[in-house]
């Protein structure tokens, strides 16, 4: 940018953000002076420098070992916890300690023994006092030797983690129940599980100044738009921060919109979801302890398919898919502010004998309708809120209290009307339809929006309400992707599997939107349909 | 970012700018029911039907008895203008008025002697009053008629308890039916004489007494019923509608003993009943003597009649069957039309001189009120259709007469024909002049399909 | 020079979304008003004559494809020539979105909201456009498609309602004509809602396929002939031609006269905000199609900041329109002098175009 542009957004940037200028003064740049430092070659000089620099930890462990068959002396170093110590004894310290063979002083004593001593399936040698000490924090395991100053690693961390089960957050009826973990290994394996393509890449790259956590980056070579990966890992490489815990963190961390509501990646735990995503061209990010991944682009439609559509029939699939997008997401958002446009502005649109009902149900409420809506709408939040942090035992006791009692007490103190309750108990439950949770804090944030329109100019309100949301979500855009696509006019084909699912023969392509390599997901005309096929028609 | 800074000063300057319309619903007095009547003191009055939420089975959270009110309130304004009049009700309302809900503007029969167009220009340019609202006359006292405790399944829940009829049946002959924007239309475009229900309330029932006809807009004269009924089936092509007359077989007329047999049309004078055919079915199944009641129920009894049908061959014995001897030789005979097709051929023989050649054609049915136990052949059904024609156009001769020379109103609408054939012409003259000179002929032709059974 | 796509579809959708808001806000009226009897004629008439801009504008983007207006005018007049033949329609395209907000504010004041003052609604409408128009052109092309997608099941609704109160013989005659509307001020104005192909010229640089542009603007003229006969034909047969002609918004006072439905007892409310969509949106293509002339004669690297300058400019000017007849009368005006100074300088453009470079033929793709 040049100077001028500069001088002439200055005005602008120090009218609007001011607090974002100093956000962006670069941070400064150590690995430049940085020196690498060789390992000392003594043992106890090396055994000092790893705990002085890790300010003598308590699981810090150090073994001699003097084998009968060598000169030299060694030393294992680890980290309790983290490494296999049975392995360790085993095709380590036990062969270390037991053989018999003389080694040539002359070659490289460390490789030499990794080539023919030691029985472990990995292993490497490294120079560096940061390297080991990274791998020592990795959960590797440190072979010194005397006199020497390089050092064996030995790969035989293992972490504790949960064995593969069902995901919590997205609960099926059909399909693989096999859910994502919080370890790198076990999502690996489970990827490469599902999809056995050579062309299939796991890069991998490390995040966090601090964490130094393990992010795969998957993406299906000649189907994935290139530049976008590169774009994908060039925005975690800049990414300089202590530490990133969640994937769902690293979505917020890549946005570029700071005040944006929705979720411009999707987070999945399911493994057909995620393998599927990378079949249509999208790219999925996981990260070591989280046990989710992400997956950019995602289309403001990804959140309202689940992967029973494709599991069951296209017509069951749009009839779903309708109850859960129009009527579900509709409702959740509009049917409070509908109620406030009804109740306090001009009757006379709908029904007049439920207006009758909402007159008579109206008189003696203390509040105007759009407190009694707000009121009932926060503690509908808050009940909410409050069954989902609690324990399952006490969580139940919360719902009744909040749903029945409140519910029933409010109406009889004249707190709310009893069309007001129906009104939040729809709402309520509505809110559950949608299909991926990550879009759920958005819809309940907008019907406030909602309201606070309908609040102005009733059911006008409600449309000018309904065309910002929608402009402001067009305007949204994933990784070049824009947030509408698929569901708006620019790839007609794509349209197919939007709110109506059409037959799998009508979306043998991958969406064009995603612009993958390779277009064509199914041959559909090579299909040939036997006498003994499911249909015989 | 940039762009949501300014949606939120955008938004925060929205929400300077006040809610002008909010008002709650509770502060609010819903009007069912406009009434215009002429004033005591001044021209014109202002009922206002206005539904008390209070009093509705919907609250359920009563208060005190007695605490309550009224079901209904009818407020009457006296004034020079319409506004002066509502201005004076919004004094006297503890609450804002709200036309929303209005569903019938009801004029009296004073008021409409005296001209209606004021009364529709005011309500169709006042906003949040519905157009698809209908125009009643009455010649019932307004606040009576809003107040009456009405005594029909409707009770008072919607306060629509006038248009209940109107909106039950769309399609049924015997009820005019007009809505506002028609009304104003025929006003100002003069294609045609406005045609408005006239109602009649009595102990909490409402009956619909015909119509009346308008010249312009003054009232001017009323319809029976049955010239109404058959004004709405030509111009509208409404059906259903019951016809009875007099059938003489074919074989009795050979035998030349009743050469001057004229089939004589069976008025039907209860037509008021039919309109409330709710409360009326327990009555007629009490007396279930005279024969005309059992004909009547044509709108509201439809679709019972329907369901009679379909469940085969067993008739209902104690009803109409037996007033009539089969082998009596002209035989009371109804027939239940079903469809009509009704064609308007108008031609231009001279200058301001049209010719209107109508023709209209029924289809139906014998309806169950005729002998079950006769057989009719194809003869027999030639012969009906020849005879029912014949006494449904002497009937509709006699009405055109009397909207035409009588009353002088072109409730058939025939202007709106007349109009695109020459309309230099048209835009010239005063159709209202050329009018009663019209040669109208009517024609009709009959079909029956069969009987019911 | 701004990076944004459009593909073709959904420069056809902005299109239609000129006729679907200008047939609800103001055309009927100004049709109803041309004419004693037969607007089939007019509506015609200003179909055909709009063809006449509309055909060279085609042709000229056929024959600049990925160039819009501005740099054709600044490649075959020069700059100076350039700016100055163009700069008018950019004005139009700015004072355009004031008068219909005021016209749309009157038809929600008037059907729905009838206590709030227009000045309100006005300020509201504009303030809405105005922010979709600072989201850029993709956004507006976008949120239309979404919006086209709603209303289009509600016009079906409004086709199927309206039907069963029509009398034909109110729309007749057909045959005999009233040529009267030749010298009516209104018939030109009408002239205003055939110019949404405008847009095409200002935006030719970012659609995609632009050689065949001409298959979706002749395409858009017919459908949208269709739309206005058929609504024109709604009214006439609902309120006859002596009282659609006494309104300004005659196609708004046709909804109101729609039979309840099942449960919603006036649809009108629904069918009329129906509008608002569109004309949002189409008010919203206007205005940054204006901003993006502008920031691309100043070469501002983002034209969207001219929008919030335009906003503060705009709401301060909203007084000027007021009255409603103010509005109707910019429009009055507007049509006719649009439709031919655009005329003019298309023939300009094409004379110019075919004086410098004969021999070139449109490309073909």
């Amino acid at each position: 940018m040049t100077d001028m542009e500069n001088d002439r957004k200055s005005l602008w940037k120090t009218f609007l953000y001011k607090h974002r200028e100093k956000e962006s003064t670069p941070p400064p740049e150590e690995d430049d002076y940085k020196v690498e430092q060789v390992l000392p070659s003594s043992l106890l000089a090396a055994k000092e420098m790893l705990e002085k620099s890790l300010g003598k930890p308590g699981d810090l462990f150090f073994r001699f070992i003097k084998p009968p068959a060598l000169k030299r002396k060694f030393m294992i170093c680890a980290l309790e916890g983290l490494v296999d110590q049975k392995e360790l004894s085993l095709h380590v310290v036990e062969p270390l300690q037991t053989t018999k063979e003389v080694l040539d002083e002359t070659e490289d004593i460390l490789e030499a023994l990794g080539e023919k001593i030691i029985s472990v399936s990995q292993w490497e040698k490294i120079d560096t006092t940061d390297e080991a000490k990274n791998q020592l924090l990795d959960g590797n395991s440190l072979l010194f030797a005397d006199g020497l100053s390089s050092a064996l690693v030995i790969f035989n961390h293992e972490y504790e983690h949960r064995t593969v089960n069902e995901p919590i957050t997205e609960q099926v009826i059909r399909g693989p129940i096999e859910g994502f973990v919080e370890s790198l290994q076990v999502n690996r394996a489970l990827l490469r599980k599902h999809i056995k393509d050579e062309r299939l890449r796991l890069d991998s790259m490390r995040l966090g100044r601090r964490s130094r956590s393990n992010v795969i980056v998957a993406y299906v070579d000649g189907i994935a738009n290139k530049p976008r990966v590169d774009a994908v890992k060039e925005d975690i490489k800049s990414l300089d921060i202590d530490i990133v815990h969640d994937v769902a963190e690293l979505s917020v961390l890549l946005q570029k919109r700071s005040a944006n509501i929705f979720p411009l990646s999707m987070t999945s735990e399911r493994t057909d979801k995620v393998s599927a995503a990378l079949m249509e061209g999208r790219i999925a990010i996981f990260l070591e302890n989280s046990p989710a991944a992400m997956v950019v682009p995602a289309l403001f439609i990804d959140f309202w398919r689940t992967p029973e559509d494709y599991y069951s029939s296209p017509v069951l699939a749009t009839f779903f898919r309708f109850l859960r997008m129009i009527f579900g997401n509709h409702l959740t958002m509009m049917l409070p502010a509908f109620y406030v446009a009804f109740t306090n502005f001009p009757s006379g649109i709908i029904g007049s004998q439920l207006i009758m009902n909402m007159a008579a149900s109206r008189e003696g409420i203390a509040f105007p309708p759009v407190l009694e809506v707000l009121f009932m709408l926060i503690l509908l939040d808050i009940i909410l809120e409050a069954s989902q942090r609690l324990p399952r035992l006490v969580g139940g006791a919360t719902t009744i209290v909040g749903g029945l009692i409140l519910g029933q007490a409010a109406v009889q103190a004249k707190l709310a009307s009893n069309i007001m309750v129906i009104v939040v108990a729809v709402t309520a439950i509505t809110n559950l339809t949608v299909s991926n949770l990550a879009m759920l804090p958005a819809m309940r944030l907008l019907k406030y929006y909602f309201v606070l329109w309908a609040a102005f100019f009733g059911v006008a309100g409600i449309v000018f309400a309904a065309t910002t949301v929608l402009a402001y979500v067009g305007s949204l855009k994933s990784y070049g992707i824009p947030y509408l696509s698929q569901m708006s006019a620019i790839h007609l084909r794509d349209v197919f599997d939007t709110i109506y699912v059409f037959s799998p023969k009508m979306r043998t392509h991958r969406p064009r939107t995603f612009k993958t390599i390779d277009g064509q997901r199914w041959d559909s005309k090579k299909m040939k349909y036997n006498e003994d096929s499911l249909d015989d028609v | 970012m940039r762009s949501l800074t300014f949606f939120f000063i955008v938004l925060l300057f929205l929400l300077t700018t006040g809610c002008w319309d909010s008002t709650a619903m509770e502060r609010r007095a819903l009007v069912m029911n406009i009434g215009f009547d002429v004033g005591e003191e001044k021209p014109l009055a202002l009922v206002l039907d206005i539904h008390n939420a209070k009093q509705s089975d919907a609250n359920t959270m009563v208060g005190p008895p007695g605490a309550l009110g009224p079901a209904v309130i009818a407020p009457r304004t006296e004034g020079t203008t319409i506004d002066e009049c509502l201005e004076e009700q919004r004094r006297n309302m503890p609450r804002r008025i709200d036309f929303g809900l209005a569903s019938a503007v009801v004029i009296t029969e004073d008021a409409a002697r005296e001209g209606i167009f004021p009364y529709l220009s005011w309500i169709f340019f006042h906003p949040n009053v519905r157009n698809n609202s209908y125009v009643i006359v009455t010649s019932t006292d307004l606040q009576k008629l809003f107040t009456e405790e009405a005594r029909v399944v409707e009770g008072t829940m919607g306060g629509a308890l006038l248009v209940s009829q109107l909106m039950a049946d769309r399609k049924t002959a015997a009820l005019t039916r007009v809505n506002l924007w028609e009304a104003y239309r025929i006003q100002l475009d003069g294609t045609g004489s406005l045609m408005v229900p006239f109602v009649r309330s009595q102990e909490g029932r409402i009956y619909y007494e015909g119509s009346a006809v308008f010249d312009g807009d003054r009232m001017i004269g009323l319809l029976d019923p049955d010239e109404s009924a058959f004004v709405n089936i030509i111009a509208e092509e409404r059906m259903p509608y019951l016809f009875t007359f007099d059938f003489i077989p074919p074989e009795v007329k050979e035998n030349g003993q009743e050469d001057e047999q004229v089939p004589a049309v069976e008025e039907r004078q209860e037509v008021q009943e039919e309109q409330t055919a709710e409360e009326q079915v327990q009555e007629d199944s009490e007396e279930g003597s005279s024969p005309e009641k059992g004909h009547l129920a044509e709108g509201d009894r439809e679709p019972k009649k329907e369901q009679k049908q379909s469940n085969g061959v067993e008739g209902r014995p104690e009803r109409e069957g037996k007033m009539d001897v089969p082998d009596e030789e002209a035989s009371r005979m109804t027939l239940r039309f079903y469809r009509v097709q009704r064609s308007y051929d108008i031609e231009k023989i001279g200058s301001q001189q049209y010719e209107a050649n109508i023709h209209v054609h029924f289809t139906g049915m014998l309806s169950d009120a005729n002998p079950p136990q006769v057989r009719y052949d194809r003869d027999d059904f030639d012969a009906m259709n020849e005879q029912a024609a014949q006494a449904l156009e002497k009937k509709m001769q006699a009405v055109i007469e009397k909207i035409q020379k009588e009353l002088k109103a072109d409730v058939l609408h025939l202007g709106r024909y007349v109009r695109p054939i020459d309309i230099r012409e048209w835009e010239a003259m005063d159709w209202f002049d050329v009018y009663p000179e019209v040669t109208i002929n009517v024609s009709v032709t009959v079909r029956v399909l069969g009987a019911t059974r | 020079m701004y990076s944004e796509k459009i593909s073709m579809l959904q420069i056809g959708l902005l299109m239609a979304s000129f006729f679907v808001a200008g047939a609800g806000l103001y055309y009927n009226g100004f049709l109803f008003q041309t004419v004693d009897y037969n607007p089939f004629v007019p509506l015609f008439s200003g179909l055909l004559l709009s063809f006449i801009p509309a055909g060279l504008a085609a042709w000229l983007c056929a024959r600049y494809p990925r160039k819009n207006i501005l740099t054709m005018a600044n490649e075959l007049v020069g700059p100076f020539f350039g700016f100055l033949i163009v700069f008018p329609l950019v004005v139009a395209h700015f004072t355009l979105p004031l008068a219909i907000s005021r016209i749309a504010s009157e038809l929600i004041v008037d059907v729905y909201l009838e206590q709030t003052p227009p000045w309100a609604m006005t300020v509201v409408l504009l303030s809405i456009s105005c922010w979709i128009a600072t989201l850029g052109t993709e956004a507006v092309a976008r949120t239309n498609d979404e919006h086209l997608v709603i209303i289009f099941p509600l016009t079906m609704i409004m086709f199927l309602l309206s039907f069963s109160d029509i009398r034909p013989e109110l729309t007749r005659p057909y045959l005999q004509v009233d040529f009267s509307y030749w010298i009516q001020p209104e018939f030109y104005g009408s002239l205003l809602l055939f110019l949404s192909f405008t847009i095409v010229l200002f935006l030719n640089n970012s659609i995609s396929h632009s050689t065949k542009i001409y298959r979706m603007i002749f395409g858009l003229k017919f459908i949208g002939a269709i739309y206005l006969f058929i609504t024109a034909y709604m009214i006439l047969g609902t309120l006859g031609m002596e009282m659609a002609a006494t309104f300004d918004q005659p196609l708004k006072v046709k909804m109101t006269t729609l039979r309840e439905t099942v449960f919603i007892e006036r649809i009108d409310i629904f069918l009329v905000l129906l509008w608002l969509f569109p004309t949002v949106t189409s008010k919203a293509v206007l205005i940054v199609t204006g901003a993006r002339a502008l920031g691309q004669w100043m070469s501002l690297p983002d034209y969207r900041r001219l929008v919030i300058i335009y906003y503060l400019v705009i709401i301060t000017l909203s007084p000027l329109m007021l009255p409603f007849q103010h509005a109707k009368r910019t429009l009055l005006y507007l049509g006719p002098i649009w439709m031919l100074y655009l005329t003019l300088i298309l023939l300009i453009l094409a004379v110019a175009s075919l004086w410098k470079n004969p021999q070139k033929a449109s490309p073909r793709r």
